[in-house]
């Protein structure tokens, strides 16, 4: 077993474990009295319980011989039409062993799939109603066609409320028997977004540093396991000092291990949440960040691409700060006339 | 005396390294020619990768008579009749077992080969022998329809540590003294090529040994030709000449690396920009080539990244730069061996956590690794529950 992974040793075993999403729960326990359910949907972002709730529902039907009747695929890893036509339609023909009324197919990260892909889903999911449900889940339902949609009860799963992740936090502290103040708990929050699995394995890695947990460990693990300087590559290039944003991008990459893909998305992520950049400078390098993703899409170095990028936003910044101080002068001015 | 490439060529299947699938796949097709509907197959894989190789071993280690047409042959529809037809109908009256090997099909010329891939066709629709055919890359339109008659077979490129691995055991036999790490460097350098990595080897071990430093020296001659370029790149306006120094370089495809890392020296502000713009576009037409076996676009890769880096600026430094070597290849290497190993185990972890390997890598994986570093025996538990 994977016991010794927290997010697994504390996954919610029933609906009634699972936690800051009453208003689909109330509404899946009734499926769990009436024993039957239609084709299910479960928007939401990452790590608020979409596949809790599916594994709790499944465990609540089907009791002690839950893993014979479920079937779990990860669509993004296979996102093609072979996964629908193959590995799908051979669990829905197949007659159940057990004495169920049907079986599921849990279909997680289901927006990955290719549009031939879920319209090759649609009919499978009317053509094997009889004996199978389907459970997709996605972040964003619009990227589901509409044909599924409608023939699926859609569920929408909100954010976890600050004071559930935190209470759901200090629970598995205390039976891991780990001291851990609010300073650093409020941290594990808002460094995982609000996602449970993120902040249960975060919690996890400070675990092995410490059984007292303070603010300061949360934040090593958090500067360890995620790059940090990205932020700062964006600041260095901008303030046009370009070789060091260079080195600590290069530092970065290598560190962590990421693709220049990897890179971009965060770049672009990163660009919208820094507060220090003027809001039209944003627009013009979020789409310079546009144009070298589809570059490095095309292209073959990475490093090249990237290194153009860092570049651009170099220039970017110069145009900016050059405006400012027109802006400053011609304010000086106005000022002088008066 | 032979080239060491030919003289260390397989013999046996069992003498090539890191392509045990497609040799399976070859050996397979070749063993179950006469049941099978298909009667060719397409190797396909990058430069020195050991596509004919392995179709060679294949035929040296069964004793077969292979016939072969390769890219020095014309190879238009009149020709490819008049050898491969009979080639491929008479049954010899000893008996012989054939292979057909058509080498870099891929390669045939649009205009000079005319009808070439058409009469293929039909010769495979009506052949007694296996057809085996190479190519770099499959998927180029010009194949489109030959595909349809062929297994394909892919081979991947090599890693270096296979690379190192047949470079050890050639210096072995040749009674050469080596240092394993300029092995090393000299397999990475040569980006998955069997081919050159071999050939560079002949060149340094002439003296009975390679080492690290006869590397450094060997290197250099290398390096001053493209000194020379940067210099004229960077501080000349002359295009004819920039671009003549270009041509004297004996691997142009370095030269982009070399630019990306000396740029940020010579240039900055508007003029850094636009030359990492042209490098870009560079590297675009770059891939390109790669993507559709048009070699013409090299002309733009040179064009951009020479012409379009040298008028970058407004006016020249005149200080004195020295330039650096690009540092990237090594430390590429690291991070993709790096990436490698996380992906695997968040392939094996999948199924176990309920969750996609992307997200694995993002959201578990680093944590994973914090452990590892700072509580080895909690990692141990973790990794055995895991399976891992």
């Amino acid at each position: 077993m994977v016991l010794e992974i927290w997010t697994e040793k504390y996954r919610p075993k029933t609906l009634a474990q699972v936690r800051g999403q009453e208003s689909v729960v109330s509404r899946l326990k009734a499926f769990v009295i009436s024993k039957n359910m239609p084709h299910l949907l479960f928007a939401g972002p990452a790590g608020v319980g979409k596949t809790a709730s599916a594994i709790a529902l499944v465990r609540d039907l089907f009791g002690d011989v839950w893993r014979d009747c479920v079937l779990e695929l990860n669509a993004s890893d296979e996102r093609g039409i072979d996964i629908v036509r193959n590995k799908i339609k051979d669990f829905a023909r197949s007659r159940s062993i057990q004495d169920v009324p049907f079986k599921v197919i849990y279909l997680d990260e289901a927006d990955a799939l290719t549009k031939d892909a879920q319209h090759a889903l649609r009919r499978t999911m009317e053509d094997y109603a009889q004996s199978t449900r389907f459970i997709l889940s996605c972040n964003y339902s619009s990227k589901i066609i509409s044909p599924i949609q409608s023939r699926c009860a859609v569920f929408r799963f909100k954010p976890l409320p600050q004071e559930i992740l935190i209470d759901l936090l200090s629970k598995v502290a205390e039976k891991e028997e780990l001291q851990i103040n609010t300073g650093a708990l409020n941290f594990i929050y808002q460094a995982s977004e609000g996602d449970a699995r993120k902040a249960e394995n975060l919690l996890q890695a400070c675990s092995a540093m410490t059984k007292n947990i303070t603010l300061d460990i949360v934040e090593q693990v958090v500067s360890f396991a995620e790059p940090q300087e990205i932020a700062a590559v964006i600041d260095l290039a901008i303030t046009g000092k370009f070789l060091e944003a260079k080195k600590t991008l290069f530092n970065v990459m290598v560190r962590h291990g990421l693709s220049g893909m990897d890179i971009i998305s965060q770049v672009q992520k990163q660009i919208w949440k820094m507060d220090s950049i003027e809001e039209k400078a944003k627009i013009e390098l979020i789409k310079a960040c546009g144009e070298y993703e589809f570059r490095l899409v095309e292209g073959s170095n990475e490093f090249i691409q990237l290194d153009a990028m860092l570049a651009q936003f170099s220039q970017i910044g110069g145009k900016i700060r050059k405006l400012l101080d027109l802006h400053i002068l011609k304010k000086k001015e106005d000022k002088d006339e008066d | 005396m032979k080239p060491w490439v030919q003289k260390y060529q397989p013999k046996k299947l069992n003498d090539i390294i890191g392509q045990s699938k497609a040799i399976t796949e070859v050996y397979n097709f070749w063993r179950g020619f006469k049941n099978s509907r298909k009667k060719a197959a397409l190797l396909y894989g990058p430069p020195g990768c050991g596509k004919t190789s392995l179709i060679h071993a294949l035929a040296e280690q069964e004793a077969l008579e292979v016939v072969e047409i390769n890219a020095s042959d014309f190879r238009n529809k009149d020709q490819i009749e008049k050898i491969l037809k009979p080639a491929t109908q008479q049954v010899s009256i000893f008996g012989a077992r054939k292979i057909i090997l058509v080498d870099e099909v891929d390669g045939m010329s649009g205009q000079k080969d005319r009808g070439g891939v058409k009469a293929i066709i039909e010769i495979i629709k009506k052949t007694k022998f296996p057809i085996i055919m190479t190519a770099n890359d499959a998927w180029s339109a010009k194949l489109k329809t030959l595909r349809n008659y062929c297994n394909l077979i892919s081979l991947g490129k090599l890693e270096y540590i296979s690379i190192t691995k047949y470079l050890m055991r050639i210096c072995e036999k040749e009674d050469v003294q080596f240092e394993e790490l300029a092995l090393k460097k000299m397999a990475m350098s040569c980006d998955g090529d069997m081919r050159a990595a071999i050939n560079d080897l002949q060149v340094m071990a002439s003296d009975g040994k390679v080492t690290n430093s006869d590397l450094t020296i060997w290197g250099r001659e290398r390096e001053e030709t493209m000194l020379n370029a940067l210099k004229l790149i960077f501080k000349s306006f002359d295009q004819k000449i920039a671009i003549r120094a270009a041509n004297e370089l004996k691997k142009s495809d370095d030269i982009l690396l070399w630019l990306e890392q000396n740029i940020p020296e010579e240039y900055d502000r508007e003029a850094l920009a636009k030359a990492f713009d042209a490098i870009s576009w560079a590297d675009i037409f770059k891939e390109r080539i790669g993507r559709w076996q048009h070699w013409r676009f090299m002309i733009y890769v040179k064009f951009l990244s020479v012409l379009g880096v040298q008028n970058a600026k407004k006016g020249a430094s005149r200080s004195f730069v020295s330039y650096k070597r690009p540092g990237v290849i090594l430390t590429m290497w690291q991070r993709a061996a790096k990436r490698k190993k996380a992906q695997g185990l968040a392939q094996q972890l999948e199924g176990k956590l309920h969750c996609s390997v992307k997200c694995l890598q993002k959201d578990f994986m680093p944590y994973l690794s914090f452990i590892e570093q700072k509580n080895p025996a909690m990692y141990k538990k973790i990794a055995d529950s895991l399976g891992i």
